[in-house]
Parts: C-alpha cells; structure tokens; sequence
C-alpha cells in the first residue's frame, strides 16, 4: 500500500520536473503563460487517462494508486486555471466575457464543476458513507474524459496528432472495459 | 578468500579517469539542456541588406528580441509546434530561388533575391505583427513596397485581385509530407491592398536577411492583418480577375476569412479577438482596430460590413 502510494505520488510529480528540465533547455520560453496553459491541460487529460487504464492494466493495477491518480489530474486541472487566470490578468470581467461567448470555455468550467464530487468523495469516509452510490457517482470520469477532449478538440487550429492520439487512448480504454465486463472480473 | 574479496572490491571502484573528472561529468549532464539549446537564429548566414530607417509607417514601440522572432513562429511547412520551425530551418532550401509574376500583367518578371535587393530601395519598417491566435510582436523588416514590384509588371486593368504562391517541396518540407493544410500555401489580397503602402514584400529583419524559420528569403508583409495572411517563401504572385483561394480559408472557411483584417469586435468563432499578448509582456493588452494602422487603411474598407466580409 505505501509502496504504491509512493510510486503514485513520484509519477505526479513527474510532469513538474520535466516542465523545468524543458523550461530550461529552451532558454528562453518566448511565450510561457501559452506554454503553461497547455502543458497543464494536456498532463490533466493523460492523468484521466492513466487513472482509467490503472483498473484494466494489471501491472498499473499492481503499482499504482487509483485515487492519488484521479487527484493528480485534479491538481494539473487546477494549474490549468490557475494559468488561465493569470493569462486574463486575473480581470474577471475578461474572464466572465469568456464564459459567456466562447464554448470550449464553458465545456471546461463545466468539466471542472463535474470533477469537484469526486474529489470531495475520494476519501474512504466519503465512500463508506455512499455505498453503492459511490462508484456510480465515480463513473462520472467518463464524463469529464469527453468533456475534456471536446474542450481541447475546440481549440486545435489544424493539427490533430495529439486529438487523434487521444482518442485511440480512449478506444483502447473502451475496449479494455468491454473486455472486463466480459470476463466478469 | 581474502584475494577474492579485493577482487570484488575492485570492481566496484571507479575507474582513475572518470574519478578525476567527476565534476566535469556532473556539470556536463546539469547544463545539457543549455547546450542542447543551440539558437538557430541566423543559422545560414550572416548577410546584411542595405537600408534605410523608415520615419513614416513605422512604430516606435519596443521591438521583439532576435531570440523570441525566430523561435516562436507559424511556418506548418516545417512543422506545426511554434517551435519547429526553427528545429526544422534548415530543411527549407532557398538556393537559386526565383520569384515568378505572372497572370493579368503586360510585362510577367522573372527575379531572383539578388535582383530584388539590387533594383529596389530597401527600407527598415518597424510594424506590429498580430497573429490570428491572440498574441502579437514588433518586428524591424527590411523589405519594399509591393506596389513597386506590381507597378513593374504593369497590371491589366482586367486585374481585380493579387494570389501569392508558397514553396512546395514535399521532399524536403517535414510539414508537407502531413496534410495539415492544402498545400501549396496560398494567400491573397485585393489590388487595392497590395498597393497599399503598408504591404511591403521583406528580404529580411533586423539588418540581416530572413532566417528561413521566418520565410526566406521572400515574403510578404501586411501589417492590419492577421500574421497568415503574411505569407512565407514567396514563389509567384499572380495578378487575377477573380478573389483567389487561400489556404487557412479552405481549411476552415467559417473562420478565417478572406479579408482577415485584424479586428476586436469580430471574434474568431472559437476565441476571442479582443485582447493580445505582446509576447515579453507581462499583462494581456487591448487589440487595435485594423492592428492600430487605421488612418493608413480604413478608407479601404469604409462600405463594407467588416462583420460579413471578415
């Protein structure tokens, strides 16, 4: 347990420390906040994707935590924000103009809302205290995963590699889950 | 068993040469990244262009450094990342380039780059460049008029609108093996605007001629619109009766438009056009009607809904 917590918590902080090293080998980042913005966004997403892959892989299964994994992508979404907001000079009206009129903004806050329950339910109290409930309310990840990719498909000018990478994550997942339910494991 | 033991033990001890150099080894993989960060800035070479300062069109606002000019730049052809082309410049070649003006003209011309420098005044313009996704530098080009080239090929009157033509060279270009645009990459203006003094065709910025990352050795230059409209590594300008297919309009028609005008109060569907980031700054500032050149351009514009024709 504490084996793979540890293991868990080092691959969160994996991203940060890549962050630096890169951040360092450019020299100078000519256009940092964009860069933050979508470096967190986009380690948000992979972190969906390895918390959902950790239940159907069982060398992940074996070594990872699902929770602190579910977190870990909670933690770069707030980042995400966090960059957003400071790209806006943190001026709200700039900020609520852009919930207003663009989509891909209101698909993200609307991820974001989605992804408080679970954080709040991931303790073992909260599960204890929801049952069964618990792990309906958690299938909501699926949720958020589509949210998060429509919100990062809207902004692709007209490079999909990423999109396309993403979406067979996605499919590789599905059918992982097909799989699961077929073997009743 | 005493002698086995040293022998293991001597297995274990770093070889003589690698003890004695450990710092050096220890900061040789620290400072990696600063060596594996060789600027391309100027990678082909050094050439200056004669010139002189222009007082006219010119801004007097900071200009963006050498460094962040050509390491964050839209060039798809040699890569999509802002980036890659500086990563990839070297793959664009612009040995014997010939620039072609052809269609509706009496007198169609042949040049290469030699004779553009030689046969036209070149003149440092200071413009603001603002690109299409919210963020904007200020450049020194070193370049002409277009109207000059134009006016040399002696335009039909038949002749209504201006197609520019980029390089294609699928075997050399990584971004063209990839079907991110349609290439060639194509761009156009109407007459009256290519003979705007404004729109100037570059050969180089600050002194210096193009680095290919950011279009060697010949571009455009239209400063009151978005930075595509600005196209790289010109091969041919037409002069055309009919509005010309662009590249960025036939990806996504319903969002760049022909007329791409920088304008704030005409958002991109997907984002917003009006605020930028003047890359280097601190805080996000307001975008400017026409990108601030509208005493020089708008008389162009005064019947058109800028909203329809965007």
């Amino acid at each position: 347990m504490v084996r793979k917590v540890s293991i868990t918590l080092l691959l969160a902080q994996l991203p940060i420390f890549l962050l630096i090293f890169l951040f360092l080998s450019f020299g100078v980042v000519v256009n940092p906040i964009s860069y933050l913005i979508n470096a967190s966004g986009h380690i948000s997403i992979i972190f969906l994707f390895i918390t959902l892959l950790s239940s159907r892989i069982i060398f992940l299964k074996e070594n990872l935590d699902r929770r602190i994994l579910g977190l870990t992508s909670f933690f770069y979404l707030i980042m995400h924000i966090l960059f957003y907001f400071f790209d806006n000079n943190f001026i709200l009206s700039y900020m609520i103009d852009d919930l207003i009129h663009l989509s891909f903004i209101q698909i993200g806050y609307f991820a974001f809302i989605l992804f408080l329950p679970l954080v709040f339910s991931s303790n073992l109290k909260a599960k204890t205290i929801l049952g069964g409930l618990w792990s309906s309310l958690h299938k909501m990840i699926y949720l958020i995963v589509a949210l998060s990719l429509i919100h990062y498909y809207q902004v692709i000018k007209a490079d999909f590699i990423y999109m396309y990478f993403y979406l067979l994550l996605s499919l590789f997942v599905l059918v992982k889950s097909s799989n699961i339910q077929k073997h009743g494991s | 068993m005493i002698r086995k033991y040293n022998l293991d033990k001597e297995n274990k001890v770093t070889d003589q040469r690698l003890f004695t150099r450990r710092r050096e080894i220890i900061a040789g993989i620290l400072s990696a990244p600063f060596v594996l960060n060789s600027p391309n800035l100027f990678a082909k070479e050094e050439k200056y262009l004669p010139f002189k300062k222009d007082m006219e069109f010119s801004t007097n606002e900071q200009t963006n450094t050498i460094k962040q000019i050509t390491s964050y730049n839209n060039f798809y052809e040699l890569g999509s990342g802002k980036r890659d082309p500086m990563i990839n410049a070297d793959k664009l070649i612009t040995e014997n380039w010939k620039l072609i003006v052809d269609g509706l003209v009496e007198n169609p011309l042949t040049l290469d780059v030699e004779d553009l420098i030689k046969n036209y005044a070149l003149e440092e313009r200071i413009y603001r460049l603002r690109c299409v996704e919210a963020w904007s530098m200020v450049i020194p080009w070193i370049g002409f008029e277009l109207n000059q080239l134009i006016k040399k090929s002696r335009p039909l009157s038949s002749a209504k609108y201006v197609a520019f033509e980029s390089i294609l060279d699928k075997d050399n270009l990584p971004g063209q093996r990839r079907n991110t645009l349609n290439w060639p990459y194509r761009e156009g203006l109407r007459l009256d605007e290519a003979m705007n003094p404004l729109t100037i065709i570059s050969l180089g910025l600050y002194g210096r001629v193009l680095p290919n990352q950011n279009g060697s050795p010949i571009r455009l230059v239209v400063p009151w619109k978005y930075g595509f409209k600005s196209i790289k590594s010109i091969v041919k300008i037409s002069l055309v009766s009919e509005e010309p297919r662009t590249s960025w309009n036939e990806q996504s028609p319903s969002e760049y438009g022909f007329y791409s005008n920088v304008n704030p109060n005409v958002s991109h569907p997907r984002w917003s056009q009006k605020r930028e980031r003047r890359i280097g700054e601190f805080r996000k500032r307001d975008t400017e009607m026409f990108n601030g050149y509208a005493k020089f351009v708008s008389y162009m514009y005064s019947n058109m809904d800028l909203k329809k024709f965007f």
